[in-house]
């Protein structure tokens, strides 16, 4: 399925993407050891990469990824449309010179709001 | 309690009574929050003219959209924001745990707030239902002897405060005089109940609470631990002495009062002039309470006359209200001359003091030493009004003079919040490491929330506040009529 972010197709990211999920509380460990934890709810959190980009695919992802408003994704394995934020400080933009000119690699996360 | 597992889904309900009327739900941009309930030592409280602190709420809101700047004319709450500047707005803060258990933490006010730029957000400072008593200044008659128990409700009716937001034990003694001039309601009542050993506070549903020092013995809190704290569910144990405030000896000062003969207690200094149709509101302060003042006659208490001298008492309405130490008049000139009141005198039965009395006790076994021999570190309670008799000082001073005598056990707690542990509950603490396994009662809870609920608990062991095992003491319809039992005092 495609991955889209704020209603626009990305290339497909590189495989895997890595996906987990966030506690919203706390963990503590009381004197002898016992896991105390409270917590309001978990989130979901997706780590997307991109290798070898054209310099219009990168314009596309990073237009969505700079966005610092809520949008809407579709993770590659369409588990759904999540409204999400992008952890803009994760962004990671990398070019390279190749034989065909110049690639970026692109990696950032993404978490539910 | 609801709140004890190891694992806990938590919410929160956040509630702001903008309009006065009904309860808004904030939570959505609660960021975080917290608060001190208790801020006096407890032994602090005996006799003492320092009233209880409120206790306070700090609530941090997401204001992005500037909701709650009262600068801010788009907000859809600016009518109520910039008429108060969300100066003693209703607030109320309850933790909920989904399908289980809601819990209030705090009822209060607003009482200050503030934005920060930076972080888009929005402060609220709270203080408990004790705010608008703090604000609010009464006169009242002069009672004769009322129980400690009668006046707080007669201040509590004063400030519309009624029974059913109120829970009052029966007081242990009779206050010969009281009232107030123009006085704080929330000192007052803080004043009246220190004077028998008793404590006032808003609880966190909002309700006042007056415990007598009989509470003590007979309260289910106080008798019956409300919580274990251990191993498994604290984070941290910190186990101080205090030394500081260690005395051998202590003295209670009390005021001793009586209603004496008939005297001029009020006397006007300057013409009260009175325009045709005129009514004009003089408060007249009394140099002594008192407990009866004569009716007003012409030419014996006062003279009303025209520029000519001529009598024109008959023209003038006198309206008087009467409290303890000062009558409030209403003159209304119904004729159609320039009226002047060039004496007015007010005779009555005023309350007269004796020199202030001194109730003073050693402690032979302080850890300071005896002060028969060695030196002297004296705690002086005084400047309580209410304090009247020596059966009240002999009382204060024994009870003061036991808990202050030798150093007291502090164990300060830092673990999980529970909303229901308040001040004054009995609690166990047992931590084997550390060798503990005791009772004591909450001084004071610290408790903060974000993400986490947690809270630090200042604890005093109960072998630092009462003599002998809690079991030990005769307690009326509770205890058998037999010698195995001690008198509390």
């Amino acid at each position: 399925m495609a991955t889209t972010l704020g209603g626009q197709t990305l290339r497909a990211p590189d495989n895997p993407v890595e996906g987990g999920r966030i506690l919203v509380g706390t963990t503590e460990r009381a004197l002898n050891g016992t896991i105390l934890r409270d917590y309001y709810t978990t989130k979901r959190r997706w780590s997307l990469k991109w290798t070898n980009l054209t310099t219009a695919e990168r314009d596309t992802i990073m237009t969505e990824a700079l966005d610092p408003t809520a949008q809407l994704f579709s993770p590659p394995d369409a588990a759904g449309t999540f409204t999400v934020l992008v952890d803009i400080d994760s962004i990671s933009e990398n070019p390279h010179q190749e034989a065909d000119g110049i690639r970026y690699d692109i990696s950032f996360t993404v978490e539910q709001q | 309690m609801s709140f004890t597992d190891n694992v806990r889904n938590l919410e929160h309900l956040l509630e702001i009574k903008w309009d006065g009327v009904s309860w808004t739900d904030e939570s959505d941009n609660l960021l975080s929050a917290s608060g001190v309930q208790g801020s006096v030592p407890i032994w602090r409280l005996l006799g003492g003219s320092q009233p209880q602190q409120p206790w306070t709420a700090t609530f941090t809101l997401k204001n992005v959209d500037n909701r709650y700047s009262p600068t801010n004319s788009s907000s859809p709450i600016y009518a109520y924001t910039s008429a108060s500047m969300l100066y003693g707005i209703p607030i109320r803060f309850s933790m909920i745990r989904p399908s289980v258990a809601t819990e209030r933490v705090f009822t209060g006010y607003i009482d200050t707030s503030g934005s920060s730029a930076k972080n888009l957000n929005f402060t609220l400072h709270c203080v408990d239902n004790a705010h608008p008593l703090m604000q609010s200044r009464q006169s009242t008659t002069l009672y004769e002897d009322q129980r400690v128990d009668e006046m707080l409700v007669t201040l509590a009716d004063l400030v519309g405060i009624g029974a059913g937001a109120r829970d009052f034990d029966t007081g242990l003694f009779v206050i010969p005089f009281s009232w107030l001039d123009e006085e704080s309601v929330w000192t007052e009542m803080n004043m009246i109940a220190q004077s028998e050993g008793g404590t006032v506070y808003f609880d966190r549903n909002g309700d006042l609470i007056f415990e007598s020092q009989e509470a003590w013995l007979s309260d289910t809190k106080r008798t019956t631990s409300q919580h274990t704290f251990l191993a498994s569910n604290i984070f941290d144990v910190m186990t101080p002495f205090d030394w500081k405030n260690v005395y051998n000896r202590v003295l209670v000062q009390y005021e001793p009062r009586e209603i004496s003969g008939t005297v001029r207690l009020y006397e006007n200094r300057e013409p009260i002039t009175l325009q045709p149709g005129q009514t004009r509101t003089v408060v007249m302060r009394l140099s002594r309470p008192a407990s009866s003042i004569e009716s007003f006659v012409n030419e014996t208490h006062y003279v009303i006359v025209n520029a000519g001298g001529s009598d024109l008492s008959g023209d003038v309405t006198i309206t008087p209200t009467t409290y303890a130490q000062r009558v409030v008049v209403e003159f209304e000139n119904t004729g159609s001359e320039l009226a002047y009141v060039n004496r007015f005198d007010i005779y009555g039965t005023p309350l007269v003091g004796a020199p202030t009395m001194d109730r003073e006790l050693d402690a032979a076994d302080s850890d300071v030493g005896d002060p028969a021999s060695d030196a002297i570190k004296l705690l002086e309670v005084g400047g309580n009004p209410y304090i009247q008799t020596i059966e009240q000082a002999e009382f204060l001073s024994e009870i003061l003079r036991d808990r202050v005598k030798t150093a007291r056990q502090i164990y300060r707690i830092n673990g999980k919040g529970y909303p229901t542990l308040q001040p004054l509950d009995r609690v166990t603490i047992q931590e084997s490491k550390a060798g503990l396994n005791h009772t004591g009662y909450i001084q004071r809870v610290s408790w903060s929330y974000a993400g986490a609920y947690n809270a630090t608990y200042e604890i005093i062991d109960d072998t630092s506040w009462l003599l002998f095992d809690i079991s030990d003491y005769f307690v009326i319809e509770t205890s058998a009529f037999d010698d195995s039992h001690r008198a509390y005092y």
